[in-house]
């Protein structure tokens, strides 16, 4: 009974160093491994929509008709994908991706969105005043974006004590400029489950 | 002695956290330099008081993301209030050795675990951030921080709606039923049986102006669908005990049945309601108004976070053994005279309101309204009999013994609430408009939650010390020739533990003070004048512009640092 006792105390006791003591690891690892440290949206999630979405986009007709009627490449503007969701999510991660895709796939370009235009145009505004002749790029001769991309992602949460449910959707979807016809739609849904237990150490 | 040495291990490592300068010198904490106006020093209290890692991390994240918003640092802030709802988050997984840690040394020696309505505020602060941010920005980038602000408001009503599942919300009169005559019933039958406080009817059910802020700001991102189920729901909680429960007043459910019958018309679609609304809830005027609307309107909205929220005190009681009547008793150790005599006054309310064996319900009510002299007259002991076989049982394992000549028990208690601001006025281009009303008061939900968790605080706290007392007694039993040393040194730190656990969210505001108005499209001057009751009027100038059909929000912070002077004429002019 004694030696009952002496154990519990010295596991106890132990029990708050380890509470008080912390150490921090790093280490690193593959960017492609999931590592969910809660069901926030996380870099696997981010990762799983622009595969989706590449396939998808890439899958359907817009680029060979586009070709087949123009004789060019289709531009790309991306405009904004509105976060309608109750989370901070950082929407770049996976359009970089799918931008990234596509360019190398070769068989589409994009335009740059209206702040990194304006950035371009003061730059070439500048080179008129202060480049050599030979080395400035000419005024008015920018690529028109043939589709813009735009979207939206929801999400919804059922919680119950410890188990919380949350879906995401991310709808992207792609606009003929000149007809407004929509020409792709693609969807990618996530689902996560988080249960926490009611006691830890 | 093996055994005492296993006891003090844990007690002495955990007091061995706090440091010196802590346990024997007091520093202020973030809310008292606040008060005096001084941010960056209410900023130098948090890091001298709290750490991020320690027990008290969430206070530390959410004071510096408060005193960061209102030095207009939005991202920091954001920063800082992201870590506090991620540790809020980690409430639900109860810490066995969190636990241990409190069991064997006191509430205040374990994490700050928050209170539900200092959560709604992580989430609100968050979303005024992203607002302000957006209003300095233009495009995309405004867009998308309106859209950031629009997370928080779902973030916040995602824990509203766990907190009206948990606690059942605010229902009206006739959705009650039978239910609701139950509850009436069994108000009779505590009376009676001398429970007279009402515990459901103090419970922070759901937070109508959380709502109505949601409803608000997805009015200005122009999602009439989601301002219109939100207006409604803060109507109805207002409506249904939100604004009575915390003295409220009418002109806040009427403007929240105003703006929810107002987009209902605007977004089209609900006629048949919104004119049968608007017979019920709305005043001849607000009819009129919405019978002439045509289109959305720019429209003036004023938040005047106001005052500081109240302090939580250590109400410090002796709990002796009656063998003769075979009870325990608990005596509260007023603060003495003098200077304290106001503390002592609210200590021994509290005390004969929640513990004392009264029977006198309207005490509470008087207490939190401001009628002291109702509200303070007499105090009591605190007996909780022994019956027969408990007496003995509590013999037998040293519970009479260990409680011997007293041990102290401490808990948590709010001090009296204190009016000091008589209104506040809202002016435009220099003339006056309208009075703000109040949309939400945290000192009442604060002193309301405390007083409703104040039995069960009370009996934990019995308990803690009842233990920590037979231990420290068992001491002497095992110690041998140092057993008479070791018991004493386990009581001395027992006292010194037994502190309660007074902290919480000290830089909130204790009021929300609220209007809107139509202006026209424009650059106006706006000013709210503060009217306090020592004579001071504080004011607050900004300009806005009201540039679109939609609302236009000014969100100030007014500190009451001349509120607690001797009545002046001057008038000071607020940062």
């Amino acid at each position: 009974m004694k030696t009952q006792h002496t154990l519990a105390m010295v596991l106890l006791s132990s029990l708050v160093l380890l509470g008080g003591c912390k150490s921090t690891q790093v280490s690193r690892v593959d960017s492609n491994q999931e590592i969910a440290l809660t069901d926030k949206w996380n870099a696997k999630d981010s990762q799983l929509v622009a595969d989706a979405m590449i396939t998808d986009m890439l899958s359907f007709p817009w680029i060979d008709d586009h070709l087949r009627k123009e004789g060019n490449k289709p531009a790309v503007i991306v405009q904004r994908i509105r976060n309608k969701s109750h989370e901070h999510i950082p929407v770049e991660t996976f359009i970089n991706d799918l931008k990234r895709a596509i360019l190398r796939s070769g068989r589409a370009d994009f335009v740059a969105d209206a702040t990194v235009r304006q950035d371009v145009r003061d730059e070439r505004a500048d080179q008129e005043l202060n480049s050599s002749f030979d080395t400035q790029n000419a005024m008015g001769e920018e690529t028109g974006a043939d589709y813009a991309l735009s979207g939206s992602i929801n999400s919804t949460v059922d919680q119950l004590d410890g188990d919380r449910v949350t879906f995401y959707q991310v709808d992207l979807r792609l606009i003929d400029m000149t007809t407004n016809r929509e020409v792709w739609n693609g969807q990618k849904k996530i689902q996560k489950l988080q249960e926490k237990s009611r006691f830890g150490l | 002695m093996k055994f005492c040495i296993q006891l003090m291990l844990p007690v002495m490592l955990l007091t061995g956290c706090v440091s010196t300068e802590n346990l024997f010198v007091k520093n202020p904490i973030p809310g008292e330099v606040l008060a005096k106006g001084d941010i960056v020093g209410a900023e130098q209290a948090t890091l001298k008081e709290y750490t991020p890692d320690g027990d008290e991390k969430l206070l530390y994240h959410m004071e510096l993301g408060l005193l960061a918003h209102l030095q207009g640092q939005f991202d920091k802030s954001n920063e800082h209030l992201a870590q506090a709802e991620s540790i809020v988050e980690e409430r639900y997984t109860i810490s066995v050795s969190d636990k241990f840690q409190e069991l064997m040394s006191g509430p205040s020696f374990s994490p700050y675990k928050g209170f539900i309505f200092e959560d709604t505020f992580i989430n609100y602060y968050k979303a005024l951030n992203y607002l302000k941010q957006a209003k300095s920005t233009t495009g995309t980038e405004k867009a998308d921080l309106l859209d950031a602000a629009i997370v928080e408001i779902r973030r916040m009503n995602l824990h509203l709606e766990t907190l009206v599942n948990e606690s059942g919300g605010y229902k009206a009169p006739e959705e009650e039923g039978d239910a609701g005559l139950f509850a009436e019933l069994l108000g009779i039958f505590n009376a009676i049986a001398g429970d007279s406080l009402d515990k459901e009817g103090l419970e922070y059910k759901d937070d109508a102006y959380g709502h109505y802020l949601s409803g608000l700001l997805f009015e200005m991102a122009n999602d009439l669908d989601n301002a219109r189920i939100e207006y409604e729901k803060a109507a109805t909680a207002y409506e249904n005990g939100f604004a009575k429960q915390y003295g409220l007043g009418d002109q806040i459910v009427q403007q929240a049945w105003y703006d929810a019958i107002k987009v209902m018309k605007l977004d089209g679609g609900y006629k048949s309601k919104w004119t049968r609304l608007a017979k019920q809830k709305l005043t001849a005027e607000q009819k009129k108004s919405i019978l002439e609307m045509k289109k959305a309107s720019p429209e003036l909205v004023v938040i005047q976070d106001l005052g500081m929220a109240p302090q939580r005190d250590s109400l410090e009681m002796m709990m002796t053994i009656d063998a003769s009547q075979q009870a325990i008793v608990l005596s509260p150790m007023l603060a003495f005279g003098g200077r304290d005599a106001a503390k002592q006054r609210d200590q021994r309310t509290w005390f004969y309101m929640l513990y004392a064996d009264n029977q006198v319900g309207d005490v509470v009510r008087n207490y939190v309204t401001g009628d002291a002299i109702t509200a303070a007259m007499g105090f009591a002991q605190k007996r909780i009999s022994l019956p027969g076989p408990i007496w003995e049982k509590a013999q037998d394992v040293g519970l009479i013994a260990a409680v011997g000549n007293g041990v102290r028990v401490s808990v948590p208690y709010y001090p009296q609430p204190k009016q000091e601001v008589a209104k506040s006025e809202l002016y435009v281009d220099g003339k006056l408009v309208k009075n703000l009303t109040m949309a939400h008061s945290l000192e009442q939900v604060a002193v309301q939650e405390q007083m409703r968790v104040a039995s069960d605080e009370i009996i934990a706290a019995i308990a803690r010390e009842t233990l920590k007392a037979m231990t420290a007694e068992k001491a002497s039993e095992y110690g041998g020739q140092y057993g008479a040393l070791l018991s004493m040194a386990g009581k001395a730190l027992n006292t010194f533990t037994a502190g309660a656990d007074t902290r919480n969210w000290s830089t909130l505001p204790s009021d929300v003070m609220f209007t809107r108005i139509p202006v026209t499209a424009g650059q106006h001057q706006v000013e709210v004048r503060t009217y306090l009751l020592n004579g001071q009027v504080l004011k607050q100038q900004t300009l806005v512009n009201a540039d679109s059909n939609q609302p236009v929000m000014w969100h100030t912070r007014t500190l009451p640092e001349d509120m607690s002077k001797p009545a002046l004429t001057a008038q000071a002019t607020m940062k």
